[in-house]
């Protein structure tokens, strides 16, 4: 267990190779865990929020790059995608039994705001006291791809790295066969649809697999840091694009818009996409590239990158 | 020539050159917008040009030579 | 409210892809391109013909690149190029009943061919890259090969690059009918240089680039097909360079301007500014005009007419290359993307002229370049 999902990496056959890619993954994804858990006090995201209002914390060219990704998701969602938005986890317990009143919320927006984080190019600074800083949402997805290099990097050119539903697939299953990933219905446990991927990432964000219960009531753990609320929207989006880290803020920033801006998001990206909405319907969307989807009677043999059989939803869910 | 790339280093930054952030630069990505467009459309050039007139050189270090100067 | 659509992926790809996992600047796309020309000189004046044909230089090209990410960390391209030249060039020249200068030309008999082939790999780091080529170049007569570093170095969160590089070549010349024409039978020449340049984005829309370069040649620098052709044997060249790009939102357009500054000790100064202008009136569209102008003053020992009196060891040429002159071209690009290909093409027309020249009253050279090149290529990302 690492970044507090199930994770895994598949690599076809029993090689030493293969076994030496894996282990190498393990130990890289307790790296990522350790520096960027808010959960482990000494990794670098809980030095950030213990120092928020006291003084700025030294990080790398990695973290600043994470931190540089974050901010263009903030930009491109016009603040939906803000990864100081955790400290709402204060308010939405596990423990709560009432929906919070807004006053409830009020000081708690106050220290949300993704500009007033002070980055500088081997610091950050979070300026108000109570501030904080979660990195989940970019890093789980971007270690994925972190990993698929590190796996290719080792030579091996077929594998998939999954990290608690953010998948990256490195090269193909067989010669003509991508590899088959499976999407879950946020209300039960039988997939949906099924992807074919070759060298590209998948990432799904939905509120089905961590979940509160307040009053009977379900409430997705995707909030909108500028209500404070949680997001009455899609069920769940699927994305695939050539790196997780982007099919995986694609998702998320198209939860967080709502069902009918979150559709009209996914659509304008041009990414293949595939959501469930509120009531299990599934809606698709095959991307503007779609050179990159070929029919399931297509050799993939020539293509570097493709997304063969394009969701296809199963009949009998 | 050290201490010149220094100094210009300093001005350009002094200068007030605000701080162009990632997500900005997608227009600055652009092939068009990049030093070298085209490597072979570079080459072709430079050959001409090096073969028809006395000056050559500026754009990183000149590679070899030809016959046809 | 800002426009979502395919550059928004664009930014997010970008992004991600300044994340360290997946290399500096390295390139993510194999890069196979092709591109053929043909560059033409028009004919010179015949009443300026001491002797020889009126019939000049033609050289076509093909040229072959690819360039390709290797495993996580290294990249490595190889060009290829290949010419065929055809056509008579100045042997020197000669001064006519009215004082004016005339031009020798050899007979139609050149038929070269020139090989060139370069390659490079680079190796990338986390703010920084490393890369190392080979080149080598070819014809009957000539063999140059090359060896080149350059350093890259990143800074500010990539709003500055530095770039160091250098070179070092050796060049062996063995003229063609050495003996029967009295020619030089085998002579070389070194070159080694050195550049360094500084880039910084100055905002999102403009960037800018300075550089300073040194090169100095040692050896044969002459002519060995000209008659009297005694250039000396040292040569240190500098440039300063800027470059700069700006974008403008109307139609997608770019404006690039490049200058240089020359200067080297054969007393040549020249000033090169060149600019074009590329817009995307669709996106699968991109064309635009170019323009570029030259100017040089003559070296110090250029002679409008050679002078067989003069002792052999004594610096002269009448290589119209070392006259003060200028010049201006004009030309038109274009771009088609179709899917993963892209088809180019591109004239241009080379015209140049004493008058131009940054010296004054010097007589008129006739060998004087007016020229044309057409080019077709294509490319393909995969």
């Amino acid at each position: 267990m690492a970044m507090g999902s199930p994770c895994s990496i598949k690599v076809p056959g029993p090689t030493e190779r293969g076994q030496l890619a894996a282990n190498v993954c393990i130990v890289e994804a307790h790296r990522f865990e350790s520096v960027y858990s808010r959960y482990t006090h000494d990794s670098v995201v809980a030095q950030i929020n213990a120092a928020a209002g006291l003084k700025p914390v030294r990080i790398d060219a990695e973290c600043r790059a994470i931190f540089n990704y974050a901010a263009v998701c903030y930009e491109l969602s016009e603040g939906l995608f803000d990864v100081t938005a955790g400290v709402l986890r204060r308010i939405w317990t596990k423990t709560r039994t009432q929906r919070p009143t807004e006053a409830e919320l009020a000081p708690v927006l106050g220290l949300i705001d993704f500009n007033l984080i002070e980055i500088s190019d081997d610091s950050v600074f979070l300026p108000r006291v109570g501030m904080e800083i979660d990195l989940g949402g970019v890093v789980k997805e971007y270690a994925a791809d972190a990993l698929a290099q590190k796996v290719q990097s080792l030579g091996i050119d077929s594998a998939v790295i999954n990290l608690g539903g953010d998948i990256y697939c490195v090269g193909s299953r067989t010669v003509d066969e991508g590899w088959q990933i499976g999407i879950v219905d946020p209300r039960g446990g039988a997939p949906v649809a099924s992807v074919q991927l070759v060298n590209a990432g998948l990432a799904t964000s939905g509120g089905y697999e961590r979940f509160l219960e307040i009053d009977g009531k379900k409430y997705s753990h995707i909030l909108d840091p500028q209500t404070g609320y949680p997001v009455d929207s899609l069920a769940s989006v699927s994305v695939i694009a050539d790196q997780t880290v982007v099919a995986g803020s694609a998702a998320t920033i198209a939860l967080l818009k709502g069902e009918a801006e979150g559709l009209k998001w996914l659509e304008a990206l041009g990414c293949p996409y595939l959501a469930i909405g509120k009531t299990g319907q599934v809606m698709k969307g095959e991307g503007k590239d779609s050179e990159k989807i070929v029919s399931s009677e297509t050799s993939g043999a020539s293509a570097n990158r493709q997304f063969k059989g394009f969701f296809n939803v199963k009949a009998n869910r | 020539m050290f201490r010149a790339i220094t100094i210009m280093l300093i001005m350009l930054v002094i200068g007030g050159c605000q701080a162009v952030e990632p997500w900005e630069r997608d227009r600055l990505s652009r092939k068009d917008m990049q030093l070298i467009a085209d490597p072979l459309e570079a080459q072709r050039t430079e050959q001409i040009f090096f073969s028809k007139e006395a000056s050559s050189g500026g754009s990183a270090a000149a590679g070899g030579g030809c016959g046809c100067n | 409210m800002r426009k979502v659509d395919s550059s928004s992926l664009a930014l997010l790809s970008a992004a991600a892809l300044a994340l360290p996992a997946f290399g500096a600047t390295q390139p993510t796309e194999r890069t196979l391109a092709v591109s053929t020309s043909v560059y033409q000189e028009d004919d010179l004046e015949r009443s300026r013909l001491a002797f020889g044909d009126v019939e000049r230089f033609k050289v076509k090209t093909n040229q072959f690149y690819v360039s390709a990410p290797m495993g996580r960390d290294w990249s490595g391209s190889v060009r290829y190029d290949n010419e065929a030249m055809s056509g008579a060039s100045p042997w020197g020249t000669s001064v006519s009943a009215d004082g004016q200068t005339d031009v020798i030309m050899s007979g139609a008999s050149i038929d070269d061919s020139r090989n060139g082939l370069d390659v490079s790999l680079t190796r990338y780091f986390d703010q920084s890259s490393f890369s190392v080529s080979l080149g080598y170049s070819g014809e009957d007569d000539y063999h140059s090969r090359s060896v080149g570093m350059t350093f890259e170095r990143d800074f500010f969160n990539r709003n500055t690059t530095l770039a160091l590089s250098g070179s070092y070549s050796t060049d062996e010349i063995t003229p063609t009918d050495a003996a029967l024409y009295g020619r030089v039978p085998y002579k070389e020449k070194r070159s080694r240089s050195f550049y360094a340049g500084l880039t910084q984005l100055i905002s999102p829309v403009a960037v800018l680039n300075v550089g300073l370069g040194l090169t100095s040649r040692r050896g044969f620098l002459s002519d060995p097909y000209k008659l009297r052709d005694v250039r000396p044997k040292q040569r240190l060249e500098k440039t300063v360079t800027a470059s700069y790009r700006h974008y403008l939102d109307w139609r997608q357009t770019s404006l690039r301007f490049d200058y240089r500054y020359f200067w080297d000790s054969f007393d040549v100064r020249s000033q090169t500014l060149s600019a074009s202008f590329m817009q995307n009136p669709r996106s699968d569209i991109a064309w635009g005009p170019t323009v570029r102008y030259y100017a040089q003053s003559e070296a110090s020992f250029y002679r409008p007419f050679d002078q067989y009196a003069l002792p052999v060891t004594q610096a002269q040429s009448s290589d119209f290359r070392l006259s003060s002159y200028g010049a201006w071209s004009y030309g038109i690009k274009a771009r088609y993307q179709m899917g993963a290909i892209e088809f180019n093409g591109s004239l241009e027309r080379y015209e140049s002229d004493e008058g131009l020249g940054l010296d004054e009253s010097v007589s008129a050279h006739p060998a004087l370049v007016r020229f044309n090149v057409v080019s077709l290529g294509l490319e393909f990302k995969f």
